[in-house]
């Protein structure tokens, strides 16, 4: 499980990837609560790192038109983002389809991958189906699915979609062969479920900014390794986060 | 303790074996690479898959469980799991030792 820290500018990025980050996440806080963040922050975090250090972009919750969205993603494509992520929220099935459909063609010849991203508290701003991810990605041939929130009130991912829910999710995008993600103002106390889950990627903010603050804190290479440090000793099993699990079938 | 995958007694992966490295950081994990892979095998191949860490080892027996996939070989090798898979095993049992 790799982790991935949301970061708005390159100081931000320095100090997760001290931290062990595997993922820095370029944001823009101060436009819209997930907005985009602006191409020269973008390639200025990319030439920092070595590609073994992912850098994704977020798009946000894209407006509903396909046309401007490919563009944007295309956008991320010219920066060399290893991945560019295209949240879902004013679209209906067919719209979001599309607008995913030409994302994809639009990183075509690119070695940028695409993430389709819902959003687990959509139903609170009239919103797509977060549960319909698995599906947009496979039909959209997306290369990731990523699962996350827009309320940052306190709540998180799991007051909105419950672990069985969010496990079958993820157990159906890796056999449709994705990259699943997940996200949502998660906390250091929500690693046990996460682990139990199992998502390829984790990625948070608030945990690891100054004062757990994601809007006035900064992200704190010290907090990064603290949670990259908890993460590591429930993926090695030195911190048991299955208790008494049911026996796993399986016919050998 | 993660609850321990029940395995049969079984042989360790031999250099015939289609191998599926796990542990690279790749952001799509060791499940997807298993399902790209065993579309293309026959039944009865072996696939020796390298697996990163404790709940990915859960998931991969989960998930040949579900397939009908057989697991007869299972080991810590260092600093990650190694795992010999028998596609279709589990049903046919194909390639059992």
């Amino acid at each position: 499980m790799m982790l991935m820290v949301s970061v708005q500018d390159l100081a931000e990025a320095l100090e997760a990837v001290k931290g062990r980050a595997d993922i820095v996440d370029v944001k823009n806080l101060k436009e819209t609560i997930i907005g985009s963040n602006f191409p020269p922050v973008v390639r200025e975090v990319r030439k920092a790192f070595p590609k073994e250090i992912h850098v994704s972009v977020t798009l946000g919750a894209v407006p509903n038109q396909a046309g401007t969205v490919s563009m944007a993603v295309y956008g991320a494509a010219a920066l060399e983002a290893t991945s560019v992520k295209v949240g879902l929220l004013d679209a209906d099935y067919e719209s979001g389809l599309r607008i995913l459909q030409e994302s994809k063609r639009a990183l075509e010849g690119t070695s940028t991958k695409l993430i389709a991203a819902t959003f687990a508290d959509s139903h609170l701003y009239h919103g797509i189906d977060p549960t319909l991810i698995v599906r947009l990605g496979h039909e959209s041939q997306s290369d990731g699915i990523l699962i996350d929130t827009l309320t940052k009130d306190g709540r998180n991912l799991f007051d909105f979609l419950p672990e069985a829910k969010l496990r079958e999710l993820v157990t159906e995008g890796k056999e449709y062969g994705m990259s699943t993600a997940l996200s949502g103002a998660l906390r250091m106390s929500d690693l046990d479920v996460l682990t139990r889950i199992n998502p390829d990627i984790v990625g948070v903010r608030g945990a690891v900014c100054t004062n757990g603050d994601r809007f006035g804190g900064q992200v704190n290479g010290s907090a990064v390794a603290k949670v990259k440090d908890a993460l590591e000793q429930r993926l090695n099993g030195s911190i048991d986060v299955y208790g008494k699990a049911p026996p796993i079938l399986h016919a050998a | 303790m993660p609850p321990e995958p029940s395995v049969a007694p079984g042989t360790a992966g031999t250099p015939d074996d289609v191998v599926v490295d796990g542990t690279t950081r790749e952001c799509a994990g060791v499940i997807a690479a298993l399902e790209k892979t065993m579309r293309s095998l026959p039944d009865g191949a072996r696939v020796r898959a390298l697996i990163a860490d404790v709940p990915s080892r859960i998931d991969v027996h989960a998930w040949a469980g579900r397939k009908g996939h057989a697991i007869p070989f299972d080991r810590v090798t260092g600093a990650h799991f190694e795992l010999t898979i028998v596609k279709g095993g589990a049903s046919s049992r194909l390639g059992r030792p």
